[in-house]
């Protein structure tokens, strides 16, 4: 072919515009997969995996973490997300079984922002621990303990400061001896040494009996601890335990105070009872309820118990409460870390101070474990109705 | 002397739910020779059913009756489908049979009625009754009340009537019992009627002091079969006395000893004796005493 004068000079120029936007067209298609996956990734949400006990045993419990987990994701999300990017949880039924914890924990490991949040109870949660080995997991088992350096984060606070402000209320009341009737498991025991050492440290005696956890009636064990002096009963006991405890003390007539562990400062343990609220009847709860909170946490629950009630139609409760928080600690992380790796995203919870419900949380004070310190804790009274659920003390020891 | 009397009317509550489901299977067994392993479960599905409705807002009353009657309907439905087309097997598949029966209702109350505990106001309220310093609620009284009368009409109903003669003949030879013109599936529909009929009214009575879940059933099934096995799958009257010795026996190890050791000595115990007694033709080395 030969090119001739004026034409062949203009289509040489065709020719090079050609190429020209053909090698621009072939750049930009290189690198648009790349651009592309920026822009996605930015507007693609951060997913928290979250293993649950959405059926079995545990499902009550699992029913109201997932409760309080949805609440604060939204909360999060109306405040602009994690880092502009919409925060989004994956939950996974353990069916409250170890199996199902292990299962879950290995689909969830593949989690873009390389959280787990473990909101089942302890049989599950154990089953999914050595599973969290490439992720940051975030559990709300008080019995876990991990260790400083693993991945895994308690974002349960230690028995004994659960207990402190039951054990103030005891010595201000001048009661001389607490009866403690627990159950002879990780949870019961925890419990009871906890009451025993504080209750050591500020003078005040304790009996204690334990029980069957499947018994059905425990009047006998609370004749003994009134039979031993005991002046406040403390129920160291998880789930059917706990109505047992109450009905049985509904039974004998007692007056005395009733204090339920953790466990049972839930909105489904009120519903359980047949027999109405005891008009003493108190729990140790990780609520912000009551006086001699900070002025951020009081402003911080002031705003949040009608907004948790509305959204979740029921009060807030020990459950929700625990929830609330890891999702908060986790999002705090993500948002401090730039959604970072695994490694970072430890070392930021490992050192620094997350503001969360106007609470400072840290995982650094107690030495050589990843336990949480910060959250609020105290002594919440039931009722008087189910719908008021768990609040402040109306009626002091 | 106030442990000794609260031991023992601690004791009571807790016999009667083991009479209560052990006549249950008691009942069945008189009728169709199957060890009902599935009678928990019409205790269940009482007090879920139950105890949801009421949660919903239904009056109690409308909620027990229809608790009551799912129980009863339940049980036939049971014996209709599962078992009437199968008697023919062996007695340990239809064990087997059961036992599937009250997991797969396991499964679906946790579907359709939630995970959730239930509970339900108790029909008698009020303060406890005290004895002699011992204390026991209303519908503890109830409870054990209607253990001990159930069981006693049961008893009347086996030896005096003659419907009860039949159904005791109809487990023991059911063509002979045809081919004297009773109505064998008649009188096995009948016998697991009752025995939903007593689960249901039992959950009533029971859970309102305990509260209920979905998995209940399984737990006090093997309560009632414990109580069933000292009256030989037969006697209601001695399902009575080995329940009530039983829960008194765990009780006063609980009061006097440790409540860790109610179940392991107790049930321990009744299986060595058990075991024991039926050895006693034996030889050791295996062989049989002529």
């Amino acid at each position: 072919m030969r090119w001739r004068g004026r034409g062949a000079v203009r289509a040489s120029l065709v020719l090079a515009v050609v190429v020209l936007t053909g090698a621009a067209s072939g750049g930009a298609a290189v690198a648009s997969p790349a651009s592309s996956q920026v822009r996605h990734a930015k507007s693609s949400p951060v997913v928290i995996g979250a293993v649950l006990d959405l059926t079995g045993p545990g499902a009550a419990e699992g029913q109201a973490a997932k409760k309080g987990m949805d609440f604060e994701v939204r909360q999060i999300n109306d405040a602009g997300g994690v880092n502009g990017r919409k925060l989004e949880v994956r939950p996974c039924d353990t069916q409250s079984t170890p199996t199902g914890g292990a299962q879950c924990a290995t689909q969830l490991s593949s989690v873009n922002s390389h959280v787990v949040l473990v909101l089942g109870s302890l049989p599950s949660t154990l089953g999914a621990v050595p599973h969290l080995t490439n992720v940051v997991g975030i559990s709300i088992v008080p019995v876990l303990f991990p260790k400083r350096g693993t991945n895994m984060f308690q974002m349960a606070v230690l028995e004994k400061a659960l207990v402190a402000p039951f054990i103030k209320a005891t010595k201000a009341a001048h009661l001389s001896k607490i009866g403690v009737i627990y159950v002879n498991e990780a949870s019961g025991t925890a419990q009871l040494g906890a009451v025993e050492a504080a209750a050591k440290a500020a003078g005040i005696g304790v009996a204690s009996e334990p029980m069957d956890p499947s018994a059905t009636d425990v009047t006998p064990e609370l004749d003994q601890l009134t039979a031993q002096g005991a002046k406040v009963i403390f129920s160291a006991t998880i789930g059917s335990a706990d109505t047992a405890v109450v009905t049985s003390y509904h039974t004998l007539g007692l007056t005395m105070p009733l204090v339920m562990g953790a466990e049972a400062v839930s909105d489904a343990f009120l519903k359980s009872l047949s027999f109405g609220i005891p008009p003493k009847l108190y729990g140790i709860a990780t609520l912000a309820v009551g006086p001699g909170f900070s002025g951020p946490i009081t402003r911080a629950w002031a705003k949040l118990l009608p907004a948790y009630k509305k959204f979740t139609r029921q009060p807030v409760d020990n459950e929700g409460a625990g929830t609330m928080f890891s999702v908060c600690v986790a999002a705090g992380a993500l948002a401090g870390t730039h959604n970072g790796p695994t490694g970072r995203l430890k070392r930021y919870l490992e050192t620094q101070t997350i503001k969360c419900l106007g609470a400072n949380i840290q995982f650094d004070q107690v030495p050589g474990l990843n336990v949480v310190t910060g959250e609020p804790t105290a002594l919440a009274q039931a009722g008087p109705t189910v719908a008021d659920g768990w609040g402040a003390v109306r009626t002091p020891f | 002397m106030t442990l000794a009397l609260q031991a023992l009317f601690s004791s009571l509550v807790n016999g009667s739910v083991y009479v209560l489901i052990g006549i249950g299977i008691v009942l069945c067994y008189r009728s169709s020779r199957v060890v009902n392993l599935a009678q928990g479960e019409t205790y269940s599905l009482s007090g879920l059913l139950t105890g949801k409705l009421f949660a919903l807002g239904v009056p109690l009353a409308a909620a027990s009756v229809a608790g009551v009657v799912a129980a009863t309907v339940g049980s036939l439905l049971f014996e209709r489908l599962a078992l009437r087309s199968r008697l023919d097997w062996s007695p340990r598949r239809l064990i087997i049979v059961a036992l599937g029966a009250a997991l797969l209702a396991e499964g679906a109350f946790d579907l359709f009625l939630g995970a959730n505990t239930y509970s339900f106001p108790a029909m008698l309220n009020g303060p406890s009754v005290f004895i002699g310093g011992g204390a026991i609620s209303r519908q503890g009284v109830l409870l054990v009340a209607f253990s001990v009368v159930a069981t006693g009409a049961l008893v009347w109903f086996f030896r005096f009537t003659l419907l009860g003669h039949a159904m005791t003949a109809c487990a023991e030879n059911p063509q002979a019992s045809a081919a004297l013109g009773i109505n064998v599936a008649r009188m096995r529909q009948l016998s697991y009627g009752l025995a939903g009929l007593i689960g249901g009214i039992s959950a009533l009575l029971l859970v309102p002091l305990t509260g209920i879940s979905y998995g209940a059933g399984l737990t006090i099934t093997l309560n009632g079969f414990v109580a069933a096995s000292f009256a030989n799958m037969f006697h209601p009257g001695r399902v009575l006395w080995g329940g009530m010795g039983l829960a008194i026996g765990e009780g006063y190890i609980g009061a006097y000893w440790n409540p860790l050791y109610e179940v392991p000595v107790v049930f321990g115990l009744v299986l060595l004796v058990g075991v024991l007694y039926l050895s006693r033709g034996v030889r050791f080395g295996g062989a049989v005493r002529a």
